[in-house]
């Protein structure tokens, strides 16, 4: 997958193609659960949360 | 950017968009069912969830056609346990450059790439992603390098066709209404059974299309 990457297109840095990488790897779920995951490291998954940044 | 996600983009999104197979004009209808569900209205279209999950309703979607032209199109996929019709990529691109909002031009970088990958074309861009964006594009699942906070973070958020009347093909939805619980009831169930109670007609297929907006 990681040659097929570098094939796709050079304009991606290592860190993009890491996230690719792992992206393609992944099922359905697992894809929903690295979002849910990324949100809640942010403190944004619920919306109540959010107001916190100015989110409506 | 749900049904995006869903297929390999690394991206993020805030909220759910819905698109239901009904006119605009009954909207209430639809907010009704959501009020009888625990469901808080916020707008006309939009309603938080009992687990605090945003949804948002369509009635229809820019640079897409019919909503039965666009399911026919659709790609399966098993999420969560339930078969759930996506929008392929191509069209959820489609969508975004017609509407051409600052997001959702942000976010096309993403998709081509990945639609690309997914044909095998080789394409050298010269738009690089759109570094600093936190949600969309390059940020994907991790934290911003160099430290940079919150910046402009964008809303995203993933369709659901949700054809629950008339001659369209019968789907129901399939959003898990808490899918942090394991073997919470999804809302696909709730929906549908309120759905009939409200005087729809109820669904015979557990399914339903996912399109980014």
């Amino acid at each position: 997958m990681r040659k097929r990457l570098d094939q796709l297109d050079s304009g991606l840095s290592e860190h993009e193609k890491i996230l690719f990488a792992r992206s393609l790897a992944a099922t359905p779920d697992e894809r929903w659960r690295m979002h849910e995951s990324f949100l809640r490291s942010l403190n944004l998954y619920t919306r109540s949360a959010r107001k916190a940044y100015g989110f409506k | 950017m749900s049904a995006a996600i869903l297929q390999g983009v690394p991206a993020t999104t805030l909220d759910t968009d819905i698109w239901i197979d009904l006119p605009e004009t009954q909207y209430v209808k639809v907010l009704s069912i959501c009020s009888s569900l625990g469901g808080e209205t916020l707008a006309a279209t939009v309603v938080s969830l009992r687990d605090d999950t945003l949804v948002n309703f369509l009635y229809r979607i820019d640079g897409l056609g019919a909503f039965k032209t666009e399911t026919k199109n659709a790609v399966r996929l098993n999420w969560f346990g339930m078969k759930v019709d996506v929008m392929p990529l191509e069209s959820i691109i489609r969508s975004k450059e017609t509407v051409g909002r600052e997001k959702d031009l942000a976010h096309l970088p993403l998709l081509k790439k990945r639609s690309n990958f997914a044909t095998g074309r080789k394409k050298r861009s010269n738009t690089s992603l759109q570094k600093g964006w936190l949600i969309p594009a390059s940020a994907g699942w991790t934290r911003p390098r160099g430290g940079g906070g919150i910046r402009a973070p964008i809303r995203l958020f993933l369709v659901i066709f949700c054809p629950i009347s008339g001659d369209s093909p019968e789907y129901s939805f399939n959003i898990r209404e808490n899918s942090r619980v394991p073997g919470a009831d999804s809302f696909t169930d709730t929906f549908t059974d309120s759905a009939a109670g409200a005087g729809f007609k109820p669904t015979s297929q557990k399914s339903a299309i996912l399109v980014a907006d």
